[in-house]
């Protein structure tokens, strides 16, 4: 997915994001790889992760047991 | 023999008027005390619920985007709320619950409901870890639970039975619940979607609605509408959001059907019933806090920094959440900016 570094303030960057730069999303700066600047573009490359997703349901579900149900 | 009858006749009176008395006083405290409030609280786009029951005591359901948390705890103490009795969890969203971690500092919590739907965001994590640090009474109700708080029947109609494979799992295993004060009902929909409404097998008339799903296309139908039959509907929805909602065939449906539709755009929706009657009015917020002679913080909703009011570095006004103070900010996680807040 294309992306572009609009502008950069206060450590805080805004990203345009998909081919008609519909989207504007704003980030602290050290997310961005380094030598992030203004007018950059950025490759964007989403994955799903199902190791993470697995850790995480587990962590709730682990969190459910331990608070029982009594409502 | 006369003043005799007299004297009974008299003392007979005076207990009869002292009783009429005490009859009216109690009569017009029970009066006083008697009135149900439900209030979809503005939060934007996301749902937060007030209901402050006929003793004082109260129940939030849901409470908005972590951005709306804030506003939600300042809303709830306006209104007098000390403790909230039930707090509920419809579903795991981060729209529904993401304020509840501020709620949670503000206040006290009797028990809180969930519906136990595990989505395994950081949102969740954090919302179940609080309430089980705070040792706080957890139960995940499902349909057939009722109680009685205060006069007030509340009832839950679902989750039925654990949905997957839809579109969206999270909404279609939703708490929905049913309070009813006399001859006035709510129908506190979350957002349930087709596939939880197929799940229960009758839907009681109903005096009010929250609508389900913010007004979604797929959280109302007219056989709904049919068993329904209600008098007025809420939406709770933000002004130009990305979903289109409130989806026009909803309303179409909801227009048809001849109900009073509200939204919380612009306001909170404000229904109090003694139980008999209702009414329904729309609570206008101020556009800004008057916090005269106080320098007002202003977060950035995107980044989470926050500013004073003579930052050069504003959000633009979309993007602006208004704290009282730097500490309600950082509360709220947001970070201060590196030029303006010293």
């Amino acid at each position: 997915m294309r992306a572009f570094i609009d502008s950069i303030h206060e450590g805080v960057a805004r990203v345009l994001l998909g081919d008609d730069e519909s989207l504007a999303v704003e980030m602290p700066l050290d997310w961005l790889p380094e030598g992030a600047a203004e007018g950059k573009a950025l490759r964007v490359l989403w994955e799903l992760d199902e190791e993470e997703t697995f850790c995480s349901r587990k962590a709730v579900e682990d969190l459910y047991d331990a608070l029982g149900d009594a409502p | 023999m006369r003043t005799e009858t007299l004297r009974r006749e008299t003392r007979f009176g005076v207990i009869l008027f002292l009783c009429a008395v005490a009859f009216l006083a109690a009569f017009e405290q029970t009066a006083f005390a008697s009135t149900l409030t439900v209030r979809v609280l503005d939060v934007g786009q996301g749902d937060s619920i007030f209901v402050g029951f006929p003793e004082g005591g109260a129940m939030l359901v849901d409470a908005g985007t972590a951005e709306a948390g804030p506003k939600v705890v300042e809303a709830l103490r306006s209104l007098g709320a000390e403790k909230i009795d039930i707090l509920v969890a419809t579903h795991p969203h981060s729209d529904h619950i993401g304020g509840m971690l501020v709620v949670l500092d503000a206040f006290s919590v009797g028990k809180v409901w969930d519906s136990g739907y595990v989505h395994g965001t950081r949102t969740q994590q954090l919302f179940l870890e609080a309430v089980r640090d705070r040792n706080i009474r957890f139960g995940r109700p499902k349909a057939g639970f009722s109680e009685e708080f205060q006069g007030v029947l509340i009832e839950v109609l679902a989750p039925v039975k654990p949905i997957s494979g839809t579109n969206s799992d999270a909404n279609n295993n939703s708490i929905v619940l049913r309070l009813s004060f006399g001859e006035v009902s709510f129908l506190l929909t979350a957002d349930m979607e087709k596939e939880q409404r197929r799940t229960v097998r009758r839907f009681p008339e109903t005096t009010v609605l929250k609508v389900a799903h913010h007004g979604s296309h797929n959280g109302t139908d007219a056989r709904f509408l049919e068993m329904l039959r209600p008098k007025l509907a809420i939406i709770s929805c933000g002004a130009e959001n990305p979903y289109g909602h409130p989806h026009r065939e909803a309303v179409a449906l909801l227009e048809e059907a001849g109900v009073d539709l509200f939204t919380t755009i612009g306001g909170d929706v404000v229904v109090e019933t003694d139980g008999v009657a209702f009414t329904v009015r729309k609570a206008v917020a101020p556009e800004k806090p008057e916090a005269a002679g106080t320098d007002p913080i202003i977060g950035n909703r995107s980044s989470r920094v926050f500013h004073v009011s003579s930052c050069d570095g504003l959000p633009s006004e979309k993007n602006r959440v208004y704290f009282k103070s730097a500490k309600e900010a950082e509360k709220a996680g947001y970070r201060p900016c590196g030029r303006c807040v010293q």
